[in-house]
């Protein structure tokens, strides 16, 4: 199983010099991948510009958004920011999307939260044309084209049944959000492989998964309040609007502290058949990189 | 007048690490500013992405957008990214925009094509609000990360129409014209945004901003007009209404390739008010370009 690290974007502004640092360090220590989430009403930077900013400076590393939410943005303008993020990268780029559902987000792209399944279905099928160098309603080819073959890695997210037969149907594999539950996270790609078998395809779809933890109690008590504070953030007064998970509010008591407590929820992922971890502190530290590197040993 | 460079109009999609050199060497020469143009129907690289892998290896230099056609983003996704792109730069964004023409562009992006202009002004009032920390409409917000230019990234509008160089003056820190080709023509429409500037009570003038397509050397003076004229004229999908076609086939049969032709133009440039300008050798990928450049114009 691989092992990957996720910016703590979670927690406030990280400036830029933080920011390329932590790439780099993550590149050389050999982590397999560099996540950064999306997210518009929040003080995190936008995934695409984070990662091409870690790109310049990186050789090895793949870059992923986890998750990108796409039906807020201009398919064909993503699909060709991605495309030349994956060129600067060397075809370095894993796409992570999901449809998101927070209502502030979308008031404020602005795009409409309603029809947003519906949406991110023709937008994967308008990326995978421009993506394969077809004009899209008459226009194109748009540029430039990706160095992976054909396009960038896809992985897609979320928990209900359209969004998990949507990986079937367009992507390469199923990306989950945090790991509290080994087992309930089992029974969704459960599902996703149901319907990939169902549509044909060959082989297994890629399983990645994130887990919340940090080095020492107080990075991970520190990454614990970043993570509900993230999920209870309303950038609105809306006050009817509920959190997207039910599990980030129950984060307190589940942030591993040790290499071998987090080895321990490692092998849990391992065992249910994940091909991908990805261990994300949420505390601005440095140091949080070459020490959660020991898992790499 | 400051002086800054473009980059080539196209970089092929295995010339990702020639685009870092290009801005290495650009750094390092001691221009201004990087500029990059937009289009999305076209090989060329995305702006704002380019211009991050830019940041991301230089220290110095400015970030241009020249320009970005704004009306083809969601306002909300494009304030958000050109923040990150200014936290990332510490400070060093310039945003060029304009509403763009090319129908083909707002079917691939795809965004309407009809009220691009309106939409436009929509926007800026908007992604003024969402830089500088405040509601960014409807009681939501605020939306980091805060960029470090304080009220967000410099604002530079283009455009030909009377309502688009009122718009400069009103809304941007100044004007960016593409061609300097017509240099009356360009003062003149820089004069008319000039006076919206002053109609709104706004201290000092805007920023006057233009570019100059040149290269050094005969071989690289050809490949940079053959790029001029394939990317003037280029579209897919329904017809546009292009002014830009007839221009196009001048600039390419005039693109100045000596150090003495570049320099007279420069001072033409200067003696026309312009406070800084970029010389752009369109169909040169080679970075050496940059210090050739560099040796003739700073």
């Amino acid at each position: 199983m691989k092992i990957g690290i996720g910016t703590p974007g979670t927690s406030e502004t990280l400036d830029g010099a933080f920011f390329l640092e932590y790439a780099r360090r993550a590149d050389s220590a050999g982590f397999t991948t560099l996540t950064h989430l999306d997210r518009l009403v929040y003080t995190n930077h936008d995934p695409i510009i984070a990662l091409t900013a870690a790109a310049a400076v990186t050789s090895r590393i793949r870059l992923m958004t986890s998750v990108l939410l796409a039906p807020m943005r201009n398919a064909g303008v993503l699909a060709k920011q991605a495309a030349t993020l994956d060129v600067i990268a060397g075809g370095r780029l894993t796409l992570g999307m999901a449809v998101g559902s927070r209502p502030d987000d979308y008031a404020v792209a602005p795009s409409n939260i309603h029809d947003r399944g519906r949406r991110f279905d023709a937008q994967l099928a308008h990326m995978m044309r421009i993506w394969a160098g077809n004009a899209v309603d008459g226009a194109g080819p748009v540029g430039p084209v990706p160095v992976q073959p054909n396009r960038p890695e896809v992985l897609i997210g979320g928990r209900v049944p359209t969004a998990l037969r949507r990986v079937a149907s367009w992507a390469d594999g199923y990306v989950t959000g945090a790991v509290f539950s080994p087992s309930t996270a089992k029974g969704i790609y459960d599902q996703v492989v149901e319907f990939w078998k169902e549509a044909g395809r060959e082989g297994l779809p890629r399983f990645v998964g994130t887990v919340a933890c940090a080095i020492g109690e107080e990075a991970a008590i520190k990454t614990a309040a970043s993570i509900d504070h993230y999920y209870h953030y309303r950038g609105t007064a809306d006050r009817s609007q509920r959190p997207a998970s039910a599990a980030g509010a129950d984060s307190r008591n589940n942030i591993p502290a040790t290499i071998p407590a987090i080895r321990e929820v490692l092998a849990a992922c391992e065992q249910i058949g994940m091909d991908e971890v990805i261990v994300r502190p949420g505390v601005p530290d440095i140091e949080q990189v070459d020490m959660l590197a020991e898992l790499l040993a | 007048m400051k002086i800054g460079i473009g980059l080539p109009t196209v970089f092929a999609s295995n010339q990702g690490p020639l685009l870092l050199e290009w801005a290495r060497r650009a750094d390092e020469a001691g221009f201004s500013s990087l500029a990059i143009l937009d289009r999305v129907v076209y090989q060329n690289y995305e702006p704002l992405v380019a211009l991050t892998a830019a940041a991301a290896v230089t220290t110095r230099i400015r970030l241009t957008t020249a320009v970005l056609l704004a009306p083809l983003r969601n306002p909300g996704i494009l304030a958000k990214q050109a923040a990150s792109l200014d936290a990332l730069s510490n400070g060093r964004l310039t945003l060029g925009m304009a509403v763009g023409n090319r129908k083909d562009d707002f079917l691939a992006a795809p965004a309407t094509h009809t009220d691009r202009g309106k939409r436009f002004e929509a926007s800026l009032a908007m992604m003024k609000r969402i830089w500088a920390g405040e509601d960014a409409g409807g009681g939501v917000g605020p939306i980091g990360p805060a960029p470090v230019q304080r009220g967000g990234p410099e604002v530079l509008i283009g455009g030909r129409a009377e309502v688009a160089l009122r718009r400069a003056g009103r809304f941007g820190d100044g004007y960016i014209t593409g061609g300097i080709n017509d240099l009356p023509g360009a003062r003149a429409a820089y004069d008319i945004a000039r006076a919206a500037w002053d109609e709104a009570g706004r201290a000092g003038a805007p920023r006057f901003v233009g570019s100059l397509t040149c290269a050094i050397g005969d071989e690289a003076a050809r490949l940079t007009a053959e790029a001029t004229q394939h990317y003037y004229t280029y579209q897919s999908g329904p017809p546009s209404n292009n002014p830009r076609g007839t221009e196009a086939t001048s600039r390419a049969h005039n693109v100045p390739s000596t150090a003495t032709e570049i320099a007279e133009l420069i001072a033409a440039c200067e003696a026309a008010g312009l406070d800084e300008m970029f010389v752009r050798p369109g169909g040169v990928t080679d970075p050496a370009q940059v210090d050739l450049l560099a040796k003739a114009v700073l």
